[in-house]
């Protein structure tokens, strides 16, 4: 051991004096185009941008005139200086001088990554501190579900809250962020105020594990036709006394809005209820699809084109049975039907909470608001119609003419597309008992000794071996308990508080020497946001995560995992501030009554799932053929009528709004402010998210651009004064320019021509001119252009996932290992998978190289 | 710095000394509890909006003690002389909505991490001082909207309650079994700290150079929250004053919630359960006949509608202001004499100028206590000239008793601003 260190040291001595020798330095080469271009600007007499060049430091090793000649050769390489108004240096020339330089600059940061990177203590984050009491607790419930922050929800869009979550990160604080990204050491704060939240939140999850009793007694329930007893509403609770052999589903179940259960089948003996007990269940569905081509096509549009989709959702019963007007609803699965008559049978298992209950509907169905039975019989059954009795005539005579519509509809059977659900049924499947989560805290027993159980708990709560005088001061802790009367359930709840509220549970740490416990904690808050499971803790135990080829198994697994689902939503958010999504929402209007701002982070969910799932190119970010919608997104937003149903799916994109990710309402509305849109504000978005070439802050003592809504003048014309400024110039002429592109997309992503207000509408002009010179007609132009920068993106994207990963920000040294991954990916076409598992394997994320 | 003991108790008895912990129950009732306070005791309250003002409505054209009150501040006539407007003072800052939280300290969140207190805002600052002095330290209140501008010194937004969890906190007791589950959780914190300490400070041993000082955030973390525990804990035995007034309904809009929750601080100073407030009051669509939402009018564009709806909500604002002057003026002053007025800095404004995300001239209107008051302060307008708004802050402080010569960005106290 000493020998070992004494080596290393001696190493790590000799590695410095050679470096010292050979110290490398920017080429001549360069130092004498600078003189030539730069120096003028940059040199004795100006220092443009602060900047003075002829005097600038040679030795690499330096980390600040590391990043001064890696800036140099960045604007070079991308033709930003020198300025368009001044004399070019060939590009030959420029390209010799820049091949001349990286082989210097590598070897800067080849020697950088000697030195070992400087070790993190970061805190856990609101979200990973949520599912790591989940993962360590085994906690089932829908809270556990969330991905991102419960919001108070604001039903009636005005800001009064009409309901607050159980969610156990409720109260706390946003955590704080740097560029976005909620996952920096040395960021994220601990107060006294954040650790009382911390322990409340243990002290609820404990709670939650516990259980109290013998196992549950649980039956199997079986709901055969007719399952649903009280009919709803519309041509289905019409249809119902006809079609009795079983339950049909011939309606779309309505996205949120009102409040009725139209198109929405559960079985109504348990609708209010629940299914009694929190376990898991199997759940079966037996299903019959019928005559997909509709008779009634003329009156009734339906898809033709496309399987019948059922669709299983879980709900809460205690807010609304199964109303539509009911939030507490999550889709399960979707199954494709087809339409031959025959039965099928489709299964899940599932963790259903006591008071929730599945329920069934028909996703792609047909529906027409306002669609009478007189409507039909007058066109299908001329012979049987007579017309309706006046608005004034008494109640039963317009019932009674209701019901001989009815009859000549469905009197003969119904011809028309629909499902039938012949049984749903939910099995009980077997449960641990007690749960993990219990016998965690308690022992599986509920006798062993505490400094055992305490053991136990510590090692897994704090995801590596324990130290015996740690876990020694909580055992104590509990046992003082126990001495002042406690029992001993309560004792053990009180020291499992202190133990998730210890450091070592609420901080990742990252000693200079990474052992396997802690690369398998760096990959599962990587790509789950939480802690390492049994397997990679075992792959610990066994010192087997230093082989690169068990880690990269390991990575695959875990983005197949259901808890990937916390990469996928966080990353992007944090990489392209969709963090911003919610602070100012529009006021009113769909936006809140369709729930949409969900709507909009699924949509990403589903479209970047998608390209982590296949190993898609960094380009479909920004171009595609494709897009990903589901019926609200698409009615509301896209105003497309094609997409019918509540999960997204992958369909063909159109014009305007295209594929790829940036045009996508999310981003569209987290880079607006609910109100208006700034082109300054979506440039800004533009060159420091997607291209990583952030602009300088503004000076002080600017004042904001607001858009004139009497539509006097619009924001172009304010914006090209503001331009005619020099010193505004400088950046305006970077940052306007990708900002106008996307003007043609209002606050919530909606397409437009014209701005809003006054009497004439001033029309929207998208086009624009690049600080290059290149003229920027549209949007599509303008994906063009960024497709023409896939690489400057992928190395955006590529430091965007390193400093997420590592906690960290990067640091100029860090370049290097960015380049090495980009040239890495270069050659399959900056593929998204394998810039993950180049990032997971990266030492700036596992310390090892 | 001062050392830390090892243990809890020994900690506690160390803190003893140096924090003005109340009496205990037994030896006398709550209101003496600030007897070892300095006199005159200062009560602060700040009503702030999230939006700005529409300014032309709300700054006096002329300056100095004979200016002609604008539209806004209308409802003021009868407190001639006893507020005062500000006219050039702002924090220096741009971000627009992201400034709303700066108001009482002048720094953004995002920055918090240069200064020595963060983004500590006033109402937090004079809070420490007070701890333990009344059961509740500050608080922080809305009405409709989100109370933004509370933050900890350690750059944590304080949550806030609305008028329901304000009667609540104020005068419902929780039932004795509760109260007792109260006392033994806090006693069971108290040893789990007592562990969490000593676990602190053997894992900060084997922590690196600069892991450990990030790692003194969970000191102190722990030892903040003994001291709190310690200060909350006599309050739990003590019974809450009876309300004079049964529960008001909340929900009914902006114009009766804000008049409720005005009238509940009131109750709170008058039951000296607290001493420092601020409240943000925000609208509610339907409030003054009024359909849309508050941000949209404040993008109003010069629209007519939207002007004049901002100015409905503006105006009842300070209406309000001067509903809860006419209340403290009203109260007879338990602790100091005179009335709650006379001991009790009102300070009204927003931390960004006005809904076009300008920040530029913050509204702020300074009323109550014994400051010399009744004036339009038009302060230098230059760029070099101009004096921060957190002198103002300043001022407050130092008028409230906190011996200190910086808070947040300022560069000293409000010249001619002076009090009796």
């Amino acid at each position: 051991m000493v020998m070992t260190f004494r080596t290393a040291l001696f190493a790590a001595a000799s590695l410095a004096a050679v470096n010292l020798e050979a110290a490398p330095a920017p080429p001549a080469s360069l130092t004498a185009l600078i003189a030539a271009h730069c120096t003028d600007c940059h040199g004795p007499d100006q220092q443009k941008a602060g900047l003075r060049l002829d005097t600038l430091g040679t030795d690499l090793h330096d980390e600040t005139v590391l990043a001064t000649w890696q800036a140099i050769g960045d604007q070079l390489r991308r033709g930003d200086m020198p300025p368009p108004s001044r004399t070019q240096p060939p590009r030959a020339e420029v390209t010799a001088v820049l091949a001349e330089l990286q082989p210097r600059l590598d070897e800067a940061y080849a020697s950088a990554l000697a030195q070992p990177a400087s070790p993190v203590i970061r805190r856990l984050n609101r979200i990973e501190l949520r599912n790591t009491l989940r993962d360590l607790l085994g906690l089932e419930q829908p809270m556990f579900h969330n991905l991102g922050i419960p919001r108070p929800e604001d039903a009636n869009g005005d800001g009064s809250v009409s309901r607050h979550s159980d969610d156990p990160i409720r109260e706390f604080p946003a955590d704080e962020a740097d560029h976005g990204f909620d996952t920096i050491g040395s960021r994220l704060v601990m107060s006294d105020f954040l650790l009382r939240l911390v322990m409340g939140a243990a002290e609820q999850c404990l709670d939650l594990a516990t259980v109290t009793g013998p196992p549950p007694e649980r039956q199997k329930m079986e709901f055969t036709a007719p399952i649903r007893t009280d009919g709803p509403a519309g041509l289905e609770g019409l249809a119902r006394p006809f079609l009795r052999d079983c339950d049909v589903l011939m309606e779309r179940y309505r996205e949120p809005g009102a409040a009725s259960n139209i198109g929405r089948l559960a079985p109504s003996a348990i609708a209010g209820k629940g299914v009694g007990t929190s376990a898991p269940w199997r759940i079966r569905i037996e299903v019959s699809a019928h005559h997909q081509h509709h008779p009634w096509g003329e009156l009734i549009r339906s898809r033709q084109d496309e399987p019948m989709i059922l669709g299983l959702h879980l709900i809460n019963s205690r807010r609304g049975a199964y109303n539509e007007g009911n939030p507490d609803t999550r889709l399960l699965a979707q199954w494709p039907v087809p339409d031959d008559g025959k039965r099928h049978e489709f299964q899940i298992d599932a963790w259903i909470e006591a008071t929730w209950l599945p329920w069934l509907g028909w996703e792609n169905a047909p529906y027409e608001r306002g669609l009478t039975p007189e409507k039909l019989v007058a066109k299908y059954r001329p012979e049987a119609h007579r017309p309706p009795p006046p608005g004034d005539a008494p109640e039963a005579t317009r019932n009674q003419y209701q019901q001989e519509m009815v009859q000549a509809l469905f009197g003969r059977g119904y011809e028309g597309p629909h499902l039938r659900i012949h049984r749903i049924s939910l099995e009980p499947l077997p449960m641990n008992w007690p749960p993990q989560g219990h016998a965690l805290i308690y022992g599986q027993q509920g006798t062993e000794p505490i400094a055992d159980v305490i053991t136990a708990f510590a090692t897994r709560a704090w995801r590596t071996p324990v130290d015996a005088t740690a876990v020694a001061r909580f055992t104590a802790l509990a046992e003082t308990e126990i001495a002042r009367g406690v029992d001993r359930a309560a004792a053990l709840r009180t020291a499992c508080t202190a133990i998730l509220a210890s450091p070592r549970f609420c901080y990742l740490q990252r000693p200079a020497r990474p052992d396997h416990y802690q690369i398998a904690s760096q990959l599962s808050y990587f790509l789950w946001s939480s802690m390492p499971d049994d397997e990679l803790r075992g792959l610990a135990a066994a010192q087997r995560l230093s082989d690169p080829a068990v880690r990269r198994t390991q990575v695959e697994r875990m983005l197949h995992d259901p808890r990937a689902a916390s990469f996928i939503r966080r990353f992007p958010e944090r990489w392209l501030r969709l963090d911003r999504l919610g602070s100012m929402p529009p006021p009113g209007g769909f936006y809140f009554h369709r729930q949409m701002e969900e709507q909009l982070r699924r949509q990403i969910d589903a479209y970047f799932a998608d390209l982590v799932q296949r190993n898609g190119p960094v380009r479909d970010l920004v171009d595609s053929d494709y897009t990903y919608l589901n019926e609200r997104t698409a009615q509301w937003i896209y105003q497309r009528e094609d997409v019918w149903g509540d999960a997204f799916r992958r369909v063909p994109a159109r014009p305007p709004h295209g594929g790829g990710i940036l045009t996508m309402p999310a981003l569209m509305t987290a880079t607006a402010n609910g109100v208006d849109t700034s082109p300054v504000v979506r440039g800004v978005w533009m060159l420091e998210s997607v291209l990583g070439l952030p602009p300088k802050p503004p000076p002080p003592n600017i004042e904001p651009l607001s858009p004139d809504l009497r539509g006097a003048r619009t924001i172009r014309e304010q914006l090209e004064a503001h331009r005619a400024q020099a010193s505004c110039q400088t950046c305006h002429r970077k940052i306007d320019p990708l900002g106008f592109a996307f003007e043609n997309f209002d606050e919530l992503g909606l397409w437009r021509t014209h701005y809003r207000g006054g009497d004439q509408p001033k029309p929207i002009d998208p086009a624009s001119v690049l600080s290059d010179g290149r003229p920027i007609a549209d949007l599509a132009a303008m994906k063009r252009h960024l497709l023409s920068e896939e690489e400057q993106i992928a190395r955006r994207l590529t430091m965007s996932l390193l400093t997420y990963a590592a906690g960290r920000q990067l640091t100029p040294r860090d370049r290097g290992e960015t380049e090495r991954i980009l040239r890495a990916i270069q050659p399959g076409g900056f593929r998204l998978r394998d810039l993950i598992h180049e990032v997971a394997a990266s030492r700036i994320v596992i310390g090892i190289p | 710095m001062i050392a830390v003991p090892a243990t809890r108790r020994r900690f506690l008895r160390h803190a003893g000394s140096m924090l003005a912990l109340p009496m205990l129950a037994s030896l006398g009732p709550p209101a003496r509890a600030g007897e070892n306070q300095r006199r005159p005791v200062k009560r602060f309250v700040c009503l702030s909006n999230n939006y700005g003002v529409y300014p032309q409505a709300f700054f006096p054209e002329q300056g100095g003690h004979d200016f002609a009150l604008p539209p806004t501040l209308a409802p003021l006539s009868r407190h001639r002389g006893r507020f005062t407007v500000f006219s050039n003072l702002d924090h220096g800052l741009q971000g627009g909505h992201a400034c709303v939280p700066s108001l009482l300290s002048g720094v953004m969140p995002v920055v918090a991490p240069n200064y020595p207190e963060m983004n500590l805002s006033l109402d937090q600052k004079l809070a420490e001082q007070n701890a333990g002095a009344t059961r509740f330290p500050s608080l922080t209140l809305q009405v409709n909207d989100a109370n933004l501008i509370s933050f900890t010194r350690t750059g944590v937004q304080v949550p806030a309650l609305d008028v329901h969890g304000l009667y609540r906190a104020l005068f419902v007791n929780p039932d004795p079994a509760n109260r007792q589950s109260a006392q033994r959780r806090h006693a069971q914190h108290g040893s789990i700290l007592d562990a969490l300490m000593d676990e602190a400070k053997s894992l900060e041993g084997s922590l690196t150079a600069a892991d450990r000082s990030k790692f003194r955030e969970y000191l102190e973390a722990v030892r903040g929250l003994e001291q709190r525990l310690a200060q909350e804990s006599p309050w739990l035995d003590r019974p809450k004053p009876s309300p004079s007034q049964p529960e008001p309904a909340a929900g009914r809009g902006t114009e009766k919630d804000l008049r409720a929750m005005i009238e509940l601080m009131v109750l709170a100073m008058q039951t000296d359960s607290c001493r420092i407030f601020t409240l943000t009051s925000g609208f509610a669509n339907g409030d003054f006949g009024l359909s849309g939402g508050y941000h949209g009018f404040s993008h109003h564009g010069e629209r007519p509608a939207e002007v004049a709806a901002l100015k409905a909500i503006e105006g009842f604002q300070i209406g309000m202001l001067a509903h809860l002057m006419d209340l403290l003026r009203a109260q007879p002053d338990p602790l100091n004499g005179g009335t709650l007025l006379d001991h009790t800095v009102i300070l009204y404004g927003c931390g960004m100028a006005t809904g076009q995300h300008t920040t530029r001239n913050l509204p702020l209107l300074l009323a109550g206590s014994s400051f010399q008051l009744g004036e339009h302060r038009v302060l230098p307008e230059g760029r070099r000239e101009r004096l921060p708004a957190a002198n103002l802050l300043l001022s407050i402080l130092q008028h409230c008793g906190v011996e200190t010569d910086r808070f947040g960005t300022s560069t000293g106290t409000l010249s001619g601003l002076s009090w009796s």
